[in-house]
């Protein structure tokens, strides 16, 4: 019937008015504005080291360029956070190597976060569980948290899902990378998927070691000797055990351990439990996920709690041997190391600086392109 | 002749292909208990005597197997039924007695149904294995780890623990052998007798007696006193331990 008068009008010459109306109502409907934009993202390639383990990307989420753009764009904006104030970036700055120099995180109103923020470079390769002690599998879980955490950026979803639906570019970026339909097919899983997307994207080998690995550069005659120090690689010279829980290439087998750093008298008193905390094991008590040393010149104060300010707490750390607790690795164990031992393991710690993302801070370097095409 | 060999080869073809065929397998679960001499071994929480009034804790027990295969009960037959092709056995989550006597389980449920007289696997990893590395490998995979990139191969074996020499209680003592080598890898071959039924499961059970792969006997052991560390530097430690791991190794069916 409705078809038949319309068609009637049509012909009736009406087809100016009708049109008019129609632009109207599209324009004035946010939501189907969207429909006008492409929305088939492009596969992006990442490019994979080939002595690195293969990444575990999800079915559900491969890397495309609109997804790491979008990705990118909400890493680096404030618009997460309670008061608009931090972003992930805040904590996790690319010329810190994805840390943030403090010994603990400062989140939205001064607040304190109980660990300091791990690097992220190589984050897509963390397969053994996400954070100090393990507790989240994937980049996408893990995206949502420090949203809502209240030491970090103490914002609901609810409100960050509503300014990203009200913001003039990101519905745009969103139909991009995912091909939503309307501004409220914007939610918090969309976004913790285009920030995973970004994430597996800062990938780390192009460091001296791995020039050297490559036959690229060479060791100095301090690093080499480090290295293979390190390494524990020569009977000639003493060994520091490093190798076996730091290990290259990702330089952590991302295992957890105790590495002694916490005096306790029992297994139950450790501040923080760390992985104890989510198995309920209690010889997992005080134990954290072993982080990479890639970049670490870049990312001082160590360990979980940030407690060692220089490179040289850490090594008297390990070469005291630690403090004994029950579930203490034992590869942490006394080390006969001297002065000369310890400056050229430093010396090829530095070798592991990798520049890459060190000047890199502004949104837009992926390419996304905003303007409607 | 020639027609009747062809014959042969189609109607094997035929079989093979067979839909049937293809349903007539079972489970068959290999199951590796271990202990320290007699009692479960469990990581941390329990100690173990040792020699000389010496005891023990541990915090990890892994080794691998290759190459774990089938051998069925047909004496022509020169063809085994693959198992599985690389293993991780490693006890570092076995926290508990419960744990402990569960064991680690390998299965395989494509097992052709009848009747096998043997169970064969390499000790360690395959040369064709360690000629590779962690990044041939997507996670979750046996090979993702225990790479010793210096040494170009895997860890065949690792012990970790803790020993209480001065006997004052406390643990204090630390104990790591790491071991692995294209030399040190050996095949063992378990006689069993075996059937598998089309559609049930089965189970081979082995122990592991870790208190075996530290010592010959009281007047034979790893003195851990004066020995606490071996990343296959020290060939009289490594070739004792390995050789003594496939001695420890036990059929228990
Ligand atoms: C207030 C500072 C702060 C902000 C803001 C912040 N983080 Fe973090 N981040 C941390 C701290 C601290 C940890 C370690 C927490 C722990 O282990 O319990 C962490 C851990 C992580 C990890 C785990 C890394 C690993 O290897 O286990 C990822 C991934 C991560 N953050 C991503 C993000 C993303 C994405 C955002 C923005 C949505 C963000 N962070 C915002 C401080 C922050
Ligand atoms: C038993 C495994 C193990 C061994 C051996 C080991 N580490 Fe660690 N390392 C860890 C763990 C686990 C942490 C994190 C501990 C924490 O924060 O509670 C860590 C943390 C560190 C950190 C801090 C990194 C950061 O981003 O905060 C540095 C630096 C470090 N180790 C260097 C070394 C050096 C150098 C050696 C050799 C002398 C060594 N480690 C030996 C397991 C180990």
């Amino acid at each position: 019937m409705m078809w038949q008068r319309m068609r009637e009008r049509w012909r009736e010459g009406e087809r100016e008015r009708l049109f008019w109306v129609l632009i109207i109502v599209l324009w004035s409907c946010n939501d189907n504005r969207l429909a006008y934009i492409s929305s088939e993202p492009t596969p992006y390639k990442l490019e994979e080291p080939a002595n690195f383990v293969k990444m575990q990307i999800p079915a559900d989420n491969p890397l495309t360029k609109e997804g790491i753009a979008l990705g990118e764009r909400l890493f680096f904006d404030p618009i997460l956070s309670a008061d608009s104030s931090l972003s992930c970036a805040s904590c996790h700055i690319p010329s810190l190597a994805f840390t943030d120099g403090k010994a603990r995180s400062v989140g939205v109103g001064g607040k304190t976060v109980r660990r300091s923020a791990p690097s992220l470079i190589n984050v897509g390769y963390h397969y053994k569980g996400l954070f100090w002690d393990g507790r989240v599998q994937s980049l996408e879980m893990q995206a949502l948290m420090p949203v809502v955490d209240h030491s970090e950026m103490d914002n609901s979803w609810e409100v960050a899902e509503e300014r990203l639906r009200r913001h003039s570019d990101y519905p745009i970026l969103f139909r991009r990378a995912f091909g939503i339909r309307r501004t409220s097919d914007i939610d918090r899983y969309l976004a913790a998927k285009a920030l995973a997307q970004f994430e597996r994207t800062l990938v780390n080998h192009n460091s001296k070691f791995d020039r050297v690995q490559r036959g690229d550069a060479k060791f100095t005659a301090d690093e080499k000797r480090g290295w293979q120090i390190f390494f524990d690689d020569s009977q000639e010279l003493p060994t520091s055990e490093c190798g076996h829980c730091h290990i290259d290439p990702l330089f952590t087998t991302l295992g957890f351990f105790n590495n002694g750093i916490e005096q306790v008298n029992t297994l139950g008193d450790f501040r923080d439990k760390g992985l104890g905390a989510v198995t309920g094991h209690i010889s997992d008590n005080g134990k954290f996920r072993t982080p990479t040393l890639r970049n670490i010149m870049l990312t001082a104060p160590y360990m979980h709690d940030g407690r060692f300010a220089t490179l040289d707490e850490v090594f008297d750390h390990y070469i005291s041997g630690g403090h004994f607790a029950d579930n203490v690795n034992p590869n942490v164990r006394k080390l006969r190391l001297r002065e000369q031992d310890k400056k050229d393991l430093i010396a090829f710690l530095q070798t592991l600086t990798d520049s890459t993302f060190v000047n890199y801070s502004v949104p837009g370097s992926s390419g996304a392109d905003l303007s409607l095409q | 002749m020639k027609n009747i060999l062809w014959l042969g080869a189609i109607l094997l073809l035929i079989a093979a292909s067979c839909k049937d065929n293809d349903d007539k397998n079972g489970q068959v679960d290999l199951t590796f208990k271990s202990t320290f001499d007699t009692a479960p071994l469990v990581m941390y929480d329990e100690q173990y005597a040792y020699y000389d009034n010496l005891n023990l804790k541990f915090q990890l027990f892994q080794f691998y197997l290759t190459d774990v295969v089938l051998v069925p009960d047909d004496a022509t037959s020169t063809t085994t039924v693959p198992h599985t092709e690389i293993a991780l056995i490693s006890y570092k989550d076995v926290l508990g007695q419960a744990a402990a006597l569960q064991g680690i389980t390998i299965s395989a449920n494509k097992i052709p149904a009848g009747k096998y007289k043997a169970v064969r696997f390499g000790l360690g990893v395959a040369p064709r294995f360690n000629a590779t590395n962690p990044g041939n490998y997507t996670p979750p995979h046996p090979l993702d780890d225990h790479y010793w990139s210096s040494m170009l191969g895997y860890v065949f074996m690792k012990i970790e623990g803790n020993a209480d020499n001065d006997g004052d209680g406390l643990f204090n003592d630390k104990l790591t052998f790491h071991i692995g080598a294209n030399s040190l890898y050996r095949t063992m071959e378990f006689p069993v007798s075996l059937e598998v039924k089309e559609g049930q499961s089965s189970t081979i059970n082995f122990g592991i007696d870790l208190k075996r792969v530290m010592a010959v006997s009281a007047s034979d052991f790893l003195d851990v006193r004066t020995v606490t560390q071996d990343h296959t530097t020290n060939p009289e430690i490594y070739n004792y331990l390995y050789d003594n791991l496939e001695q420890a190794v036990q059929i228990k069916q």
